[in-house]
């Protein structure tokens, strides 16, 4: 009966045609399942994204800062490493600056804007 | 005739319903001219950060439980005294009138701003200065709360109380930690981690009951209970705040049902009187009882959470009576719970008179929320729970609830203390360890007032429910002059408002003639702090009504800023 009820229930869901009770039913718990996971992680994600982000984005700049630091001046003994990332941090660069209070490119040597 | 609790209760639920159903939809389409077409803050500025659309089961969950804490079961608690029925009254009616209004119209406004915070929204309507205002109602109605708070975490983990709830409670914290690196930093997927919390901590409440915790002294607790509050504001919120949250917000899921659950089992009589309008020593009834019970019928710290990270993830206008009005009904729905359990979770008469001779005996705030405990228990022994482990478990709850608002208050206080050294320019304030420092010192002043060599929990809880009501009637005043603008009804809006500004009021008057002839000077300062804010609240809606009222309607709803 139940299985009966739930099977028409995601037949009428996914538009499917089987007609095999048991295994529509094994199907709808399932989905059911999988919705209560995403809704679970939902709840547990969403309050807090907005403040996760930012602290992920807060070490990030420290990081731009370490990378770009010796070519604004400020002496910096790992520089011989991060002289590397500079190509590849190069892209967030122009968002990095606005984001630190620069309205343009504080660098002489490249100007990104 | 004599009144059941079982069909009291019917006659409230049935209550929040139509209230949801026609009261909250009439507000919806004639006063705030919902539109779920209208895109939200998080549609349009969409950012992934802040703004993001979220589920409104989701949304709805995370409201509920973040406005619902201790709170919602200490002030009925404490409010029984004066009998079953004022209590009820003003939660059921209180929450459908004045808070649920009040969390809805925050929400709504917030949403009209681009999901600005209420302090932005105050600044735009009132000006300036009610932005200052904000921030010091805020400062003194976290601190003060908080204080309490503390207070009454203590006086559980004492001996007398519930000394088997101190090992459970200080393990979920490292449970929640060990759950939040698992989460964050090992990518542990969600549900396995669900069952395995909830698993710990009905295992840790069986060990809590073997192993109480007896030795540190009330003082002692209160120091490391601040020394707890300085660490979860400083320290990461995926770490600490993120999965006790989490864990907190199931437990309350579960709790609140099976509270409900046990008490439709029990179907039991009031053991208190009706009404009893001169208990010993207690304060004349209006307006106290509506400063008692702030959370549960009417609170102004929701509009912090309306306004705040709901307003940016409403993905719906739709969605905003759901979430606004629905979630503080909930959270009334957990009020009404603490009156019943401590009405009518108690054996006979005299059981109920032990606990609620007097007010003063009830001046620890430690016999309201035992009596809480003890009703709820009550209700969960019907369910088949032993007592000893219903009891543990509720108080476990309890303490969590306490713990998970004193740890993201500390960090709200904190965000407030650097929001006001913004304002004073003074750059050290935005230091998060100079901030929380202010942050815990603020608390540790409420939580250590002493009124004749005793702490002062009672006290000080009315101090917080006046400022968490002036704070509602701040909150109210925005949403007022926001509909006043828009030339639509305001009589929802500023009726609580008046009402609540007036119980402020009269009781800051009243408390400040008693401290005054009473020479407790520590409390007077406080005290007149607030009725001071309470009268500039009231001078400055005066002063906007006269501002605006000559001002044409404006067309749009949406709320424009001003440029700097």
């Amino acid at each position: 009966m139940v299985a009966a009820t739930i099977g028409t229930m995601v037949r009428r869901v996914n538009g499917d045609s089987s007609t095999n009770g048991v295994d529509l039913l094994r199907r709808g718990i399932r989905a059911r399942l999988a919705r209560v996971r995403t809704l679970l992680g939902e709840f547990y994600t969403a309050p807090y994204r907005g403040a996760v982000a930012r602290a992920r984005r807060d070490e990030d700049d420290l990081f731009m800062l370490f990378v770009f630091a010796e070519l604004m001046g400020v002496p910096n003994p790992a520089a011989y490493y991060t002289l590397e990332l500079q190509p590849l941090l190069l892209e967030r660069f122009h968002e990095w600056h606005t984001r630190m209070g620069l309205e343009h490119s504080p660098l002489d040597h490249f100007r990104c804007c | 005739m004599t009144m059941s609790p079982l069909l009291a209760a019917l006659i409230c639920i049935a209550a929040y319903v139509v209230a949801y159903r026609v009261y909250a939809r009439f507000l919806a389409e004639r006063v705030f001219l919902i539109d779920p077409a209208r895109p939200t803050p998080a549609v349009r500025l969409r950012d992934e950060i802040d703004y993001v659309p979220a589920n409104r089961y989701v949304l709805f969950g995370h409201q509920y439980a973040s406005i619902t804490g201790l709170s919602p079961m200490l002030g009925p608690a404490i409010a029984v005294i004066w009998g079953w029925l004022p209590a009820m009254l003003w939660v059921v009616l209180g929450a459908i009138f004045v808070g649920a209004v009040h969390d809805f119209g925050a929400l709504v406004v917030s949403i009209r701003a681009r999901g600005t915070s209420l302090g932005k929204v105050t600044e735009n309507l009132v000006g300036p200065r009610g932005k200052t205002l904000f921030h010091l109602v805020i400062f003194f109605l976290i601190a003060l709360a908080m204080g309490v708070f503390v207070h009454v975490i203590a006086v559980l983990f004492s001996p007398d109380f519930y000394p088997q709830a101190v090992l459970p409670s200080g393990a979920l914290v490292f449970v929640a930690a060990a759950m939040g690196v698992a989460v964050h930093r090992s990518g542990w997927s969600i549900r396995s981690l669900t069952l395995a919390g909830l698993a710990v901590a009905v295992g840790l409440a069986f060990l809590g009951i073997r192993q109480p915790v007896v030795g540190p002294s009330l003082a002692q607790w209160k120091w490391l209970l601040l020394a707890y509050a300085f660490g979860a504001s400083v320290l990461p919120v995926w770490l600490l705040l993120q999965p006790r949250d989490y864990i907190n917000s199931l437990l309350l899921y579960v709790g609140v049902g099976a509270m409900y659950l046990g008490f439709f089992a029990t179907n039991p009589s009031f053991a208190a009187p009706a009404v009893d309008l001169s208990p010993e020593g207690a304060p004349p009834i209006v307006p106290f009882v509506f400063v008692v019970i702030a959370c549960g019928a009417a609170s102004g710290f929701h509009a912090l959470m309306s306004s705040g990270s709901t307003a940016k993830q409403l993905a719906s206008e739709g969605d905003a009576r759901f979430v606004g009005y629905g979630a503080m009904i909930g959270e009334s729905l957990l009020g009404l719970m603490a009156v019943l359990a401590c009405t009518a979770g108690f054996v006979s008469r005299e059981a109920w008179l032990e606990r609620y001779v007097s007010w003063q005996a009830a001046d620890s705030l430690g016999n309201n929320i035992a009596a809480f405990i003890s009703g709820t228990t009550h209700f969960l022994q019907t369910l088949g729970i032993p007592e000893a482990i219903g009891g543990t478990f509720v108080a476990v709850i309890v303490v969590s609830f306490a713990l998970t608002s004193l740890d993201s208050a500390t960090r709200l206080l904190r965000y407030n203390v650097s929001e006001i050294g913004d304002t004073l320019r003074v750059d050290a304030l935005s230091n998060r360890y100079v901030a929380s420092g202010i942050a815990v010192v603020a608390i540790w002043a409420f939580a250590f007032i002493q009124v004749d060599g005793e702490f002062a929990g009672l006290i000080l809880w009315q101090l917080f429910g006046t400022t968490n009501q002036l704070l509602a009637g701040l909150a109210l005043l925005a949403v007022t002059l926001y509909l006043l603008r828009r030339g639509k009804p305001l009589v929802y809006t500023a009726a609580p408002m008046v009402f609540m500004l007036l119980s402020t009021l009269t009781v800051m008057s009243a408390n400040l003639t008693d401290f005054w002839s009473a020479g407790q000077w520590l409390l007077l300062a406080p005290a007149a702090t607030i009725f001071t804010l309470a009268v500039w609240l009231v001078a400055e809606a005066a002063l906007a009504v006269i501002r605006f009222r000559g001002n044409p309607v404006l067309d749009g709803l949406e709320v424009v800023f001003r440029e700097k």
